[in-house]
């Protein structure tokens, strides 16, 4: 029998062992695969609002109330629907809206974004995601004002001008965007601040600081962890509403990160007070009501997480306002002095939807310095 | 060294502050503070900064900026009698940037 050097053996053990670790990972992404699988069956071919058309494709149908305050677990449902009959069944989708009678701008926002991503990650098939228009004029006329039907390149469909609903609310459109721009978040603070017209400069100052602010922040905590989801670079979007009548603005950004609540380390108090209710872990409401307060950020370092700090301060300073969080399976909101921290939702949103609005009819906005 | 210099955000930096981190966009904290009032503070004894004339501060922008000379190495009581921040539009706007300073902890790193 040859005898075998050793340097020769030890070049061979290393092979055997990179082989078998390579068998391992097969096994893992195979097992990985059955279990999406599995998933897959229980959330697409036993829902209600799903039809199988005769191309194979799916019909997928949008709740009545298309809306995260409204009906948030039926909407959350559907959008995971199709990033998952998408993304990893592979399969070719129709978002059917001919049932939907109201849009929440929130919903739609996460759709567009989830609809671009599974777009742009199927790029060999431009027809992987198509829909049908609503038969309601409230939610075709909310589709078209928001910027839906545009961001996603859509003609609009035609309404009845003399019939449409009046809006209330004047959209700022829906745009995406990579980093935080100084120049394109001042024009967008600027289309917010025309809420406010008498507001003094020291006011209109420091909203446009707070705006930058929450926008910044927003990305500070959008990508430090790989989400569950399949990502395509580091995207945000934005939209948002004025109202000039109300002298009000809604600002709202989506991002598909991690999610808050996987970049906050629980802490020994949490951990304590989620055994007291029941659970092993606290829930992913509890953990965005942690990361709104100064101390508490993903960096863990003080004086980091200025963003919720800012736009809680100015729901306080302002005559009317709220912070609502919605990240992961979480849902807090913030309004003058008060937090709620709903029960987790059974599915996850796949990020963070931050909703920020504003409410103010004086000239003036006392905000409480960083003391 | 000459004795006193005089920065203007606006006409010296950028007339809209941008985020905290350079990673995050263009005109951030950093940049400033870097770019700016260290080297302006490196060949001054005195150094008074005017906020006036931009479009609005993010309060991480501040904080980077002036809080982040402590973490960047500064000592502070040094920076608290060279540096003076002035504001007419927001005079609130100049005390947090000092508090900024007096709260930064120089033990953590600066990015």
């Amino acid at each position: 029998m040859k005898k075998i050097a050793p340097l020769e053996q030890a070049r061979i053990d290393l092979l055997r062992r990179e082989r078998e670790r390579k068998r391992k990972a097969r096994a893992r992404s195979s097992h990985a695969r059955k279990k999406f699988s599995a998933t897959y069956i229980e959330t697409i071919q036993r829902a209600p609002n799903i039809r199988l058309a005769e191309d194979a494709s799916i019909e997928l149908a949008l709740p009545q109330q298309f809306s995260f305050e409204r009906n948030h677990a039926d909407t959350q449902q559907a959008i995971n629907q199709l990033r998952m009959a998408v993304l990893e069944a592979r399969q070719k989708v129709t978002v059917d809206f001919r049932d939907v009678e109201y849009v929440g701008v929130a919903a739609a926002l996460v759709l567009t974004s989830e609809i671009v991503r599974c777009l742009a990650i199927r790029t060999g098939d431009s027809k992987s995601v198509m829909g049908t228009y609503p038969q309601s004029p409230v939610a075709n006329k909310i589709l078209t004002d928001i910027g839906f039907y545009r961001a996603l390149g859509v003609r609009p469909l035609e309404s009845d001008e003399d019939n449409a609903p009046v809006a209330d609310n004047l959209y700022i459109g829906m745009k995406s965007f990579l980093k935080a721009d100084p120049d394109m978040i001042s024009s967008f603070s600027e289309m917010f601040l025309a809420a406010f017209p008498h507001l003094d400069l020291v006011a209109r100052q420091r909203l446009q600081g707070a705006i930058v602010e929450a926008l910044s922040n927003s990305f500070e905590h959008a990508f430090q962890t790989r989400g569950d989801f399949r990502a395509f670079g580091r995207r945000a979007w934005l939209s948002g509403y004025v109202n000039t009548e109300k002298n009000e603005f809604m600002m709202m950004v989506f991002d598909h990160g991690a999610g808050i609540p996987r970049t906050i380390e629980p802490k020994l108090t949490e951990r304590a007070w989620a055994l007291l209710r029941g659970g092993l872990t606290p829930s992913d409401g509890d953990l965005i009501s942690a990361a709104t307060t100064l101390s508490r950020t993903s960096t863990d370092e003080p004086n980091r997480g200025k963003g919720f700090l800012t736009m809680k301060r100015f729901v306080d300073a302002c005559d009317d306002g709220e912070l609502r969080v919605f990240s992961n399976r979480g849902h807090y909101l913030y309004k003058k002095g008060n937090r709620s921290v709903a029960p987790d939702q059974n599915n996850s949103l796949g990020g963070t939807l931050i909703q920020w609005r504003i409410t103010h009819h004086a000239g003036s906005i006392e905000v409480e310095s960083d003391e | 060294m000459s004795k006193v210099a005089r920065i203007s955000v606006a006409k010296d930096f950028a007339p809209r502050p941008g985020p905290r981190y350079k990673h995050q966009g263009p005109h951030s904290g950093q940049t400033f503070r870097e770019s700016v009032l260290a080297p302006f503070l490196d060949q001054n004894e005195m150094l008074v900064v005017d906020l006036d004339g931009t479009a609005g501060y993010g309060s991480s922008f501040i904080d980077e900026a002036f809080g982040g000379l402590v973490r960047m190495g500064y000592d502070k009581e040094d920076l608290l009698r060279r540096i003076e921040v002035i504001s007419k539009e927001d005079p609130i706007l100049a005390k947090d940037a000092i508090q900024a300073i007096r709260d930064a902890d120089p033990k953590q790193n600066s990015q």
